[in-house]
């Protein structure tokens, strides 16, 4: 099935200028349906006001971190099987584990590139 | 805080004195300040006791002649006390000995601190060091917001370009975005040094209050000790950016001469 690229996506980062790189990549994927949360709390009042197909988030925020965002979506009866991508400068392995068991979908390093976003929302929404 | 607060059953015994223990007070008094006497421990004062009634026992058993009694008893006593007051004596100097070791290390570690200057490296260096950090992130953020838009503007115009050029228009913007991470890795690096600052500042500060007013003292005695030279004083940039001049004001200040 063909990924709808007018796919609401919401970008989370406390940091203006990722927003901007995240948000500039996947327009240049073709994904231009783009919000962007400050953090935690605001992602999760923007998530109870729309339906997004995806969340892409940063881990380290104040005062909601991405993990505390992930753990309340996934508590949630409707955004429980929503995608959740952490794109983060935590790498250690018991950052990974614990976005694992959090139910996170996928896993992005920083620093990143174009291709390794390409390929991990692949991975989560489909080829496109 | 036992020492502090003695149970009552010796506090009794220590504080009610007796026909028996009022030479010793006298004795002990005599040798040292009112302030340094020992106190004696509960096991000493119960092994004094049996002691005392043992010679009692004696005594009793060797005369009756209450004078020969009284006087065979007060040398023995004197003896006693002089025993405990040499043994209590041996402790009080190995106490103070280890009481001068305690004020000397504490000396060589005051002067070792002041050495780094603490006062200076608390309320100049340090500050100082973070707010640059500050700028650098502040600077560095406003540099690459910049650069990202010059990505974003190239995204607009290839959309008005033939497709080969386009193609490679967003390949620049796109590695122009992927070189722009470095910015928030780098800052979140430098905020982590920041705290590390912020932490050694307070704790520096905390030690100078401790020490108070003699240890400044000696902070600044060292610091003055270490003069710059005419062109270290000179070197002080870069400027904050509400402190530095403006290429304006430099220039008029140059055209003044």
């Amino acid at each position: 099935m063909a990924v709808n690229k007018d796919m609401s996506i919401l970008v989370v980062d406390d940091f203006n200028t990722m927003r901007r790189i995240v948000r500039s990549l996947l327009k240049q994927l073709g994904f231009n349906n783009v919000d962007e949360a400050v953090d935690g709390d605001d992602a999760l009042s923007k998530i109870s006001t729309k339906d997004y197909a995806l969340v892409l988030s940063d881990w380290n925020m104040e005062p909601k971190s991405g993990i505390e965002l992930l753990r309340e979506v996934r508590q949630s009866d409707k955004y429980k099987s929503m995608p959740f991508i952490l794109i983060t400068a935590e790498s250690k392995v018991e950052n990974i584990v614990e976005a694992k068991k959090a139910g996170v979908n996928q896993y992005i390093v920083k620093p990143f590139n174009a291709k390794t976003l390409k390929e991990k929302l692949s991975t989560v929404i489909g080829d496109f | 805080m036992a020492k502090a607060t003695p149970t009552p059953e010796v506090e009794a015994e220590t504080t009610t004195p007796t026909k028996d223990t009022a030479p010793l007070a006298t004795e002990s008094a005599a040798g040292k300040p009112a302030n340094l006497e020992p106190k004696l421990e509960k096991k000493e004062l119960e092994t004094l006791i049996e002691s005392k009634l043992k010679m009692d026992h004696t005594l009793k058993g060797h005369t009756d002649n209450e004078g020969e009694n009284q006087t065979l008893y007060a040398t023995l006593a004197a003896k006693v006390a002089q025993e405990i007051v040499k043994e209590l004596g041996n402790k009080d100097s190995q106490f103070l000995t280890e009481l001068k070791n305690i004020v000397k290390s504490i000396d060589t570690a005051k002067d070792e601190i002041s050495a780094i200057r603490p006062k200076e490296l608390a309320e100049k260096d340090l500050p100082d060091a973070a707010s640059s950090l500050d700028i650098i992130i502040q600077t560095s953020e406003e540099a690459c917001s910049n650069i990202l838009a010059c990505g974003e503007e190239l995204m607009e115009i290839a959309e008005f370009v033939p497709s080969k050029l386009n193609e490679r228009l967003m390949d620049v913007s796109t590695k122009l975005f992927e070189s722009s991470n470095f910015d928030d890795l780098n800052g979140q690096r430098i905020r982590k040094v920041i705290k590390v600052l912020h932490d050694l500042e307070s704790r520096l500060k905390g030690l100078l209050s401790a020490y108070g007013e003699s240890y400044e003292s000696v902070s600044t005695k060292k610091s003055e000790d270490k003069k710059k030279t005419a062109d270290e004083e000179l070197l002080n940039g870069p400027q904050d950016t509400d402190e530095a001049a403006s290429q304006d004001e430099i220039d008029a200040i140059l055209n003044g001469f």
